[in-house]
């Protein structure tokens, strides 16, 4: 597997090739900035792209865009910055990252992301296909994302620890949700908070009443900022 | 009491440190006051605003290393036991340390009620003994901490924007001295 690490401080691209390596992952080339990179992509095959968001001459955001609108738009692009607000990561997932992870951050949270974004990727192929897999895999606001970005509809199955719920998506919007005795945006919020379980996705046109106040987006992110807000505590 | 938005940092600093270099740090001495001389060697410094009541508060976080120090910790995120000389790497470094550090204390400052606060990039600077002035009417949190690369100094300076301060305040620009 090649990837490519893109960031201008030297430094930076260092600590995450010595973190890539403790991962195993030995074969990592190295541009100082979005342009750089798109010269990267346009002559080598790379398999993902692991990019810093504040950057000169085309920063993270841009190579995003430039790669999606590109003949490699398929390479995956994750994401990495100091930066904590939400609507900035929901930004650039809705640009076509596929993954966002904050500094600083472990190998172990690293391994995590690109299982995360390789899984996604393996998901991306065909849309009737029932979706199953495990939520340390990938996270319940990411698993949503991504079935928002495809326009999936159908029931979300969630298990953890011997509890379970369900998420109704109708043309890739949240309309229902339940966890236990918890309906709706409370369901959400509690089903967010989990990062074990397993998860399984079957299409089906849905039917169900919604019983969700927030569009999907808000409330993902709301989801994340509760989800976050207890981890710190 | 303690500075919230200080402590906002200091943990953000403690975290940085155990994460990036593998080491624990302890902010074991604390300070308040209009401004704290340095005099070390390395400073990294980034830029705040749209900090605290009614949206005008601004100012800066300085985290300031003498020399072996910083290279012990550059040298430390790289898996080194230090840098041999003090040069644009440990410039690079440190400026990635205070970035990681302020990103990751504005969640700190979003649980204490400053939900929006900005930064700028950072500026790393390099002087023997140099000194980082401050304006006259910024009130100085600063934490000194301790560890096994050495100590070094955190500081929070907080001001009311030019045109907006008390009719009586004095300011003077912030800048530095080598």
């Amino acid at each position: 597997m090649r990837i490519l690490v893109v960031d201008d401080s030297k430094v930076a691209r260092a600590v995450l090739k010595k973190l890539l390596g403790e991962l195993g992952y030995t074969d990592v080339a190295e541009a100082s900035d979005g342009v750089e990179a798109m010269e990267w992509l346009d002559r080598e095959p790379l398999d993902l792209v692991i990019s810093d968001w504040n950057m000169p001459n085309l920063d993270g955001m841009g190579l995003v865009k430039a790669i999606q609108d590109s003949e490699v738009s398929d390479v995956p692009v994750l994401m990495v910055s100091s930066e904590s607000y939400f609507n900035r990561i929901v930004d650039v997932m809705r640009a076509g990252a596929e993954g966002y992870i904050r500094k600083p951050f472990t190998a172990q949270t690293l391994r995590a992301k690109i299982a995360e974004v390789l899984k996604k990727r393996e998901m991306s192929g065909d849309g009737s296909a029932t979706l199953s897999g495990q939520l340390s895999e990938i996270g319940f606001p990411e698993l949503v994302q991504f079935l928002t970005s495809c326009r999936r509809e159908g029931r979300l199955v969630i298990k953890v620890a011997g509890q379970g719920g369900t998420v109704d998506l109708r043309g890739g919007d949240i309309c229902a949700a339940e966890w236990g005795d918890l309906q709706g945006d409370d369901a959400i919020f509690s089903i967010a908070e989990h990062d074990e379980g397993t998860f399984e996705f079957q299409p089906a046109s849905s039917r169900i009443a919604g019983n969700v106040s927030m569009p999907t987006m808000p409330l993902l992110i709301e989801a994340m900022k509760r989800r976050d807000e207890k981890a710190t505590v | 009491m303690r500075d919230a938005k200080l402590t906002a940092f200091v943990e953000a600093a403690c975290t940085t440190f155990e994460t990036m270099l593998g080491i624990p740090v302890h902010a074991d001495d604390y300070h308040s006051g209009t401004g704290v001389t340095t005099g070390y060697d390395v400073s990294g410094i980034v830029g705040l605003s749209n900090l605290g009541d009614a949206d005008i508060k601004q100012g800066s976080f300085v985290l300031s290393f003498p020399e072996e120090v910083a290279r012990r910790a550059v040298g430390r995120i790289l898996g080194m036991e230090e840098l041999p000389t003090l040069d644009q790497d440990v410039a690079d470094g440190i400026g990635e340390m205070v970035n990681v550090i302020a990103g990751l204390a504005k969640r700190g400052l979003a649980r204490i009620g400053i939900p929006d606060c900005r930064t700028s990039l950072p500026n790393v600077i390099l002087g023997s003994k140099h000194r980082v002035f401050h304006r006259r009417d910024a009130q100085c949190s600063a934490a000194r901490f301790s560890s096994e690369i050495g100590s070094f100094l955190l500081q929070i300076l907080l001001s009311v924007p030019i045109g907006k301060e008390e009719p009586s305040g004095r300011s003077a620009p912030a800048g530095a001295e080598a």
